[in-house]
């Protein structure tokens, strides 16, 4: 009998330590009309004395750029105490939210990410605390998230190899009679959005008549190169592969790309028709510190935050009066200037985000198949 | 019971209540939400059962697994044999052989097997000395395999050893002074004896080889998917635990059915199924 209570003791203690932590932390009581008519990149003196909230994102180097251009200082003038977590799960964050005891308040995530879960997972923003007037036109933007930081999911080519005739957009991308050589792509089944829209664009679709996409089109164009295509699951690929010579052209990541070459290889970008892609500031859904993590994104959009930032990371700011200090490729990589944002598409985040499931499916049952 | 036993339960309630939180409640929850997640019915399994990508991976994951089984037992076996049969000073020697790379973090292996696989790497280069082609390595399921099989080597080696130190050496010695050759010595009497070291080391290999997620993502390719990535996909991507829960059910069945068919033919043979985990 005994042995059967300690078992049963067993099966409930986790449930009932589950309910002692219900609840969160009690937070200071703000009012958000003090918050109102924001200026990004700034935040009142001491506004924040005594909350304590935490900013996430994917960790590495990357976070304690964000941490050094963003968190440091904002704590500093706001009097607030900014945590550190990462990295950003959609997961944990629905383990969070589901149990009631939210610990996450202002979070780096994914447009895609955002927009899948916009309402359950993350909060809808109120645009009456952060100032998006200097959020460069075009940039991805929805009801749950605002752009982080931007760089280009696009093609990148090895210069050595295709230095005389070089490729200039997806046709050439799709086209291994006229530029033999291997190409990588996305690996994953969870697709960085564009991936569809770079096949149909190579196979005579107009920008304009993407969507809804047609992914069965899209992958017959796909098959025409799969013998040629080599895989990446990660941003580190991406370089690795650049630099170890794996791949002659890399549909990719700018930022990623930009390490390759800082590290030896000699990739030159096609902007044209490259998909805008960003990183989020967003906020999680019953999040404890909603008010302050709007004023942290309002600062954390601020001319020089977001230049600090750049020059931190190999990402791209987003505010127009932002001039991060780039020298020589740097420049060139730097997707916010004007001659990339003309040429280069939007992801459509909004899209990819209600159609997940379906387009996630898709890419997977083609990479297996 | 007596109290005596009763008295040294005591000191299993720790290790009892650890699986029960960390283990037997996380399991049962997985069950449950494997039916329950979106809603109550049994929409998973259907998806389940129905997605033929899901059953390639499936399938996969188990060739792979009794590839790697396979293959570990044929290279742990004359190591274990040399390791039961040396010196003592030897057989330290060559444990530590077998244990040092069991302490390298297995992302680190991971990453040092692409630096030698890659294009440019260190096995091209040295084939390429002899005028062979570069080979395409890395990327397939020979890369994830040698992978795996370099981490699973010392969970096939510490069974069999354990086993084969406990084998009486005289009686391969009577069978030799009977008349048998050699061989005939290991093959009809040693290797009968070794065998339970055998079935618990590839008990242990093909589970373990079940849940591997680091080195196929790192050295395989994304078209060949084993059950941790489409688990990935579905638990951290897509949020539909649910499905998660149903693949993650699945597996368990899998691992069931193996144990079940190992017990039986371990049975058939009369082989007492040697402990698992070495004990040396």
């Amino acid at each position: 009998m005994k042995r059967y209570s300690a078992i049963a003791a067993a099966l409930i203690l986790p449930f009932a330590l589950t309910a002692c932590m219900q609840g969160g932390e009690s937070t200071s009581e703000l009012n958000a009309d003090d918050f109102k008519d924001p200026v990004a990149g700034e935040v009142a003196e001491g506004s924040l004395d005594g909350t304590t909230m935490t900013f996430v994102s994917w960790g590495g180097g990357f976070q304690d750029g964000q941490t050094k251009a963003f968190s440091e200082p904002f704590a500093k003038q706001s009097g607030a105490e900014v945590l550190s977590d990462g990295p950003t799960d959609a997961a944990k964050l629905k383990a969070q939210v589901d149990s009631g005891n939210v610990s996450w308040d202002a979070i780096n995530a994914s447009p895609t990410q955002n927009a899948a879960n916009c309402g359950t997972l993350f909060e809808k923003l109120d645009l009456s605390l952060i100032d998006t007037s200097k959020i460069p036109e075009g940039t991805p933007q929805g009801d749950c998230y605002l752009p982080s930081l931007v760089y280009v999911y696009g093609m990148f080519y090895d210069a050595d190899k295709y230095g005389d005739n070089p490729p200039t957009g997806w046709k050439d991308f799709f086209d291994t009679d006229k530029f033999p050589g291997t190409r990588a792509v996305e690996g994953r089944p969870s697709a960085t959005a564009g991936t569809f829209e770079a096949a149909l664009l190579a196979d005579g679709v107009k920008p304009d008549d993407l969507f809804p996409l047609d992914t069965k089109r899209s992958l017959k164009k796909w098959d025409t190169i799969k013998k040629d295509v080599k895989y990446w699951q990660t941003g580190a690929e991406q370089t690795q592969m650049a630099q170890a010579g794996e791949a002659d052209m890399i549909f990719g990541w700018s930022g990623r790309i930009y390490e390759a070459n800082q590290n030896g290889s000699n990739f030159k970008p096609v902007w044209d028709q490259g998909f805008l892609a960003s990183d989020t500031f967003s906020i999680a859904k019953d999040s404890p510190n909603k008010i302050a993590a709007h004023a942290y994104i309002n600062y954390a959009l601020g001319a020089k935050q977001q230049a600090e930032m750049a020059e931190a990371t190999s990402y791209s700011p987003v505010n127009v009066d932002s001039k991060p200090k780039f020298e020589g490729e740097a420049k060139e990589f730097n997707v916010t200037r004007p001659e990339v944002l003309d040429v280069t598409l939007p992801q459509n985040a909004d899209y990819w985000g209600e159609n997940q499931e379906e387009l996630y499916a898709a890419w997977g049952d083609w990479l297996n198949k | 019971m007596s109290t005596k036993q009763s008295r040294t339960a005591v000191l299993a309630w720790p290790a009892l209540l650890l699986v029960a939180l960390g283990f037997i409640v996380p399991v049962a929850i997985i069950l449950v939400m494997s039916v329950t997640d979106p809603e109550p019915g049994t929409q998973n399994f259907e998806w389940l059962a129905t997605n033929s990508t899901a059953h390639d991976i499936l399938w996969r994951t188990i060739y792979i697994a009794v590839l790697a089984t396979l293959i570990t037992a044929v290279l742990a076996y004359p190591f274990a044999y040399l390791m039961a049969t040396s010196s003592t000073l030897v057989r330290s020697i060559l444990m530590v052989v077998v244990l040092l790379p069991f302490w390298t973090s297995m992302m680190v292996r991971a990453f040092a097997w692409i630096i030698i696989l890659q294009k440019n790497g260190l096995l091209n280069t040295v084939v390429g000395a002899f005028g062979i082609d570069p080979l395409t390595v890395l990327g397939t399921n020979t890369a994830v395999l040698i992978g795996m099989c370099q981490i699973l080597m010392p969970f096939m080696v510490l069974p069999m050893v354990s086993v084969m130190v406990g084998i009486d050496s005289r009686l391969p010695l009577a069978a030799r002074i009977m008349g048998a050759p050699k061989w005939k010595a290991f093959l009809q009497v040693y290797f009968p004896l070794s065998l339970p070291g055998v079935f618990a080391g590839s008990l242990i290999v093909f589970i373990l080889s079940l849940g591997f997620y680091v080195t196929p993502a790192l050295l395989g390719s994304p078209r060949q998917q084993l059950i941790p990535n489409a688990l990935f996909t579905q638990v951290l991507e897509l949020l539909s635990w649910g499905r998660g829960g149903a693949l993650a059910v699945a597996t368990l069945v899998m691992v069931g059915a193996v144990f079940l068919l190992l017990f039986l033919v371990a049975k058939v043979m009369g082989i007492k199924i040697g402990k698992i985990g070495g004990g040396l």
